[in-house]
C-alpha cells in the first residue's frame, strides 16, 4: 500500500495510491458530521404523541428552555410534568397557572441567572413545542403560565415544510 | 505519505508496516463514506426544524409608546370554526377607514373538506393589501378560539408572514402576538 516507490515505478506498472490518510480524514469528518446531524434533531424522538406540524417560514434552531405539549403529557426540558386527561392537565392549575410548570420555570430562571447566562443570550424565550392537534385552550394555559414566570416570548417550532 | 494527518503514524486500520503486507482494495470503503459524507453534509445543510416567534401581552411598568404613525395599523385576526374575522385599527384613522379594513373570511364547507379548512390563500391576500397602505404595519394580534389546533395557528402566522397556500409575498406582519378574548 505504499506509494513510496511509485517514483521509480517502470512505465508498465500502475502506480498505487496510498488511501490510508485520505480515509482517517473522511473518517473524522464523517464522525463530525454524525455528531452535528444527532444534534439537530433537538432531541424529537422518543416524544410519543407528538407531531409537529409544517411551516414554509421560520428561523433556525437557537438555544432556549424546550416546553413540549403531546397529546398526553406536558414536559419540560424531557421531564414530565403533567398528565392530560380529558382535554384538562392532571395537576393543580389556579386559574391559567399550571403550578408545576410554574415552579420549575421560576427554578430555571434563577439559576441560568446564578450561572450568568442571562447576560450572554435572551433569557425571556421559551422553545414551545406542541403537537399539531393540540386546542389553544391548553397551549394558552402554557403560553400564560411561562408568561407569568418571566417567559413571555416563546419560538413556536414546527417542520420546516 | 507518513501515516495520519493527526502526527502518528498509526492509522485506523493499522501502521504502515502491518498494512504493507496486505494488499487491501479500498476503493469501495472510500465510494461509501463519500456517499454517506455527501449525504450528511446536504441533509445539515437543510435545518429540519422552523422557529416561529411569537409573544403573549404581558403588564408593562413603563408608560404607553408613542402614538403610531399614520401609515401604521395594528391588524387583529379572530380565528373561530366558522373562519377567519379580520380588523385593522389605528387611532388616527376615521371609523370608516377602520371599518373598509374589516374582513370576514369563512371557513371552505365543501363535502369532503377537512374540519379547519381555512382561506390562508385569501387571508395573505387581504394582509398584503393592507400591508400596502399601510406600509408600516408589522404586527398582528391572533385571538384563537379555545377549539382551535396548534396547527391552525401555526398556518395562519405563516399566512401573516406571506405565504398563505401558494400565495407567496415578501415578509408582511413578522411580529405575532397571541392572546385570547376576554368572556
Amino acid at each position: 500500500m505504499s506509494s513510496g516507490d511509485s517514483a521509480n515505478a517502470t512505465p508498465d506498472e500502475v502506480p498505487q495510491l496510498n488511501l490510508v490518510a485520505l480515509i482517517d480524514i473522511l473518517t473524522n469528518l464523517l464522525f463530525f458530521l454524525l455528531t452535528i446531524f444527532a444534534s439537530q434533531h433537538l432531541a424529537l424522538e422518543g416524544r410519543t404523541h407528538l407531531t409537529l406540524p409544517e411551516s414554509r417560514l421560520g428561523f433556525n434552531l437557537r438555544e432556549s428552555i424546550v416546553v413540549s405539549l403531546s397529546k398526553t403529557e406536558l414536559a419540560i426540558e424531557r421531564s414530565p410534568i403533567a398528565h392530560i386527561e380529558g382535554g384538562r392537565f392532571d395537576v393543580e392549575v389556579q386559574g391559567d397557572q399550571i403550578v408545576p410548570l410554574y415552579n420549575r420555570l421560576t427554578a430555571a430562571r434563577a439559576s441560568r441567572s446564578e450561572r450568568g447566562m442571562s447576560r450572554n443570550h435572551d433569557d425571556s424565550t421559551i422553545l414551545l413545542m406542541a403537537d399539531k392537534d393540540i386546542p389553544y385552550e391548553l397551549l394558552a394555559k402554557v403560553m400564560k403560565t411561562a408568561a407569568m414566570a418571566g417567559y413571555p416570548n416563546f419560538h413556536l417550532v414546527a417542520l420546516r415544510k | 505519505m507518513q501515516g495520519s494527518v493527526f502526527g502518528s503514524r498509526r492509522s485506523l486500520f493499522g501502521t504502515e508496516a502491518e498494512v504493507g503486507g496486505v494488499d487491501l482494495n479500498l476503493t469501495p470503503l472510500m465510494d461509501v463514506m463519500s456517499n454517506i459524507l455527501f449525504f450528511l453534509l446536504a441533509s445539515v445543510g437543510a435545518a429540519v426544524v422552523a422557529l416561529l416567534p411569537a409573544s403573549v401581552p404581558t403588564r408593562s411598568e413603563s408608560a404607553g409608546g408613542q402614538e403610531p404613525p399614520p401609515s401604521q395599523v395594528l391588524v387583529t385576526l379572530q380565528i373561530t370554526r366558522r373562519g377567519i374575522l379580520g380588523s385593522a385599527a389605528n387611532e388616527r384613522l376615521s371609523r370608516e377607514q377602520t371599518a373598509a379594513l374589516r374582513f370576514e373570511l369563512p371557513r371552505r364547507t365543501e363535502a369532503g373538506a377537512p374540519p379547519w379548512d381555512l382561506p390562508y390563500e385569501e387571508l395573505t391576500r387581504r394582509l398584503a393589501a393592507i400591508k400596502d397602505r399601510y406600509p408600516a404595519s408589522d404586527t398582528v394580534i391572533l385571538l384563537p378560539d379555545n377549539e382551535v389546533p396548534y396547527e391552525v395557528i401555526i398556518r395562519t402566522m405563516d399566512a401573516a408572514r406571506g405565504t398563505g397556500g401558494t400565495a407567496r409575498t415578501s415578509n408582511l406582519f413578522t411580529k405575532v402576538v397571541i392572546s385570547d378574548l376576554v368572556r
